[in-house]
């Protein structure tokens, strides 16, 4: 009688340890939310998206924000528009007269765009300074690419010319008939 | 071109979206228009006294300083434009404010006629065009027209080839990306009373004229 009684007790036993063992190896069944897509998945960018680095020693990930442009560029990338916006901070700087101005504009004779580099050096002429010659004549030297030397030459032969300005200014009142009009001869020759 | 782009300037005028005094602070756009620089590059030959040739230079600075000079006004810094608005060039100031009609008043003055033109009208407004012209007749005496010999300085020279191209990218929330860039060879005479009262020298180089900016209320 006794032993009817223990060994059903120790069946029992035995039947929830193996039960408890078998569930400590087995995973766990996923959550049923993460079976079902979310009816606005669309709303969360995939690009906000963080994601788990597969090196521990990479850099954290920058969190990557959707910027919307201002406008569809279509085609035309944001590095396109800010050429042109480049091209046209030249524009406004080249009616200056100041060293900043100069500076400003020379710098991006050696800009990584060639597109800006031309604006840089239409506006150096139009800046129309004498002061920009030794720098064009150098950048000329340690250029490789044939048709930029050539151009930063012509440009820096130009600016050696006498200006309109600066032949005027040295008879201003020519114009009024006062002094002889080639009496000064002030361009040198060519 | 320029009557493409005063189309859009009456489309968007009609529409009631036009708004003036919203000037983007950006370079290339003046009260919602267009603004192209122009850059003027010359070279003026003649001969000196001694019987030997010389040459000047003369960029848009100088045709600026001729202005100032021949006006009795300070206009340094300013800088010409092509100016949208009304098909006018201008004397702008450092803040892009309009200070002189110079068509006006007859200080510069072009005549382009597209002999030959190609656009490619894309989706939501935008375009792709490239033309080659002739400009019939190019103007510049600092002190108009009707002072030619008393100007300062005046270039002229007539039937110039030029090339223009531009584009515009689709409108989006009534904005819209815009370029547009002419270049002419000028091969003309001008006078420069500084040297040689009212004989004509020998003039040669380009003119170009560039621009671009983001135009709204379209």
């Amino acid at each position: 009688m006794r032993i009817k009684i223990i060994f059903p007790i120790l069946l029992i036993a035995l039947a929830v340890i193996a039960l408890a063992l078998r569930s400590k190896h087995s995973a766990p069944a996923p959550a049923p939310v993460a079976a079902v897509a979310p009816a606005n998945s669309s709303a969360v960018p995939p690009a906000m998206v963080m994601t788990k680095p597969i090196f521990s020693n990479a850099p954290p990930a920058k969190p990557i924000l959707t910027v919307r442009p201002h406008i569809d560029t279509n085609g035309m990338s944001a590095h396109d528009i800010s050429i042109h916006e480049e091209i046209q901070k030249l524009s406004q700087l080249q009616a200056n007269d100041d060293a900043e101005s100069l500076h400003e504009i020379l710098s991006d004779l050696t800009n990584s765009d060639k597109t800006i580099r031309a604006a840089a050096l239409e506006s150096t002429i139009q800046f129309a300074s004498r002061d920009a010659v030794p720098y064009l004549r150098n950048l000329a030297s340690s250029t490789s690419d044939p048709q930029e030397r050539t151009n930063l030459i012509e440009a820096a032969d130009y600016l050696e010319l006498p200006s309109w300005t600066e032949i005027h200014q040295q008879d201003p009142n020519a114009r009024l008939g006062k002094a002889s009009p080639l009496a000064n001869d002030p361009a040198p020759e060519q | 071109m320029k009557t493409t782009f005063r189309a859009v300037s009456a489309c968007a005028l009609a529409a009631g979206l036009f708004t003036v005094g919203l000037s983007s602070a950006k370079a290339g756009v003046i009260d919602n228009e267009l603004a192209d620089a122009v850059n003027v590059k010359l070279t003026m030959t003649y001969t000196g006294n001694n019987g030997k040739i010389k040459k000047m230079r003369v960029t848009s600075k100088d045709l600026v300083n001729a202005i100032a000079n021949d006006w009795q006004e300070n206009y340094s810094g300013d800088r010409i434009i092509y100016y949208y608005g009304n098909d006018d060039f201008w004397l702008v100031d450092k803040h892009n404010n309009l200070i002189l009609d110079l068509t006006e008043t007859e200080v510069l003055y072009t005549d382009y006629s597209d002999t030959s033109y190609w656009e490619k009208d894309g989706k939501n407004g935008s375009y792709t065009f490239r033309n080659v012209g002739i400009d019939w007749e190019f103007e510049f005496t600092s002190y108009g027209n009707e002072n030619w010999d008393s100007s300062t300085l005046a270039l002229y020279d007539y039937n110039l080839p030029y090339f223009e191209s531009g584009f515009g990218t689709p409108i989006f929330n009534g904005r819209q990306f815009q370029s547009d860039s002419t270049k002419e060879s000028f091969a003309g005479y001008g006078h420069n009373y500084d040297v040689s009262k009212d004989d004509y020298l020998p003039c040669v180089g380009t003119v170009t004229e560039i621009g671009s900016g983001i135009l709204i209320g379209l």
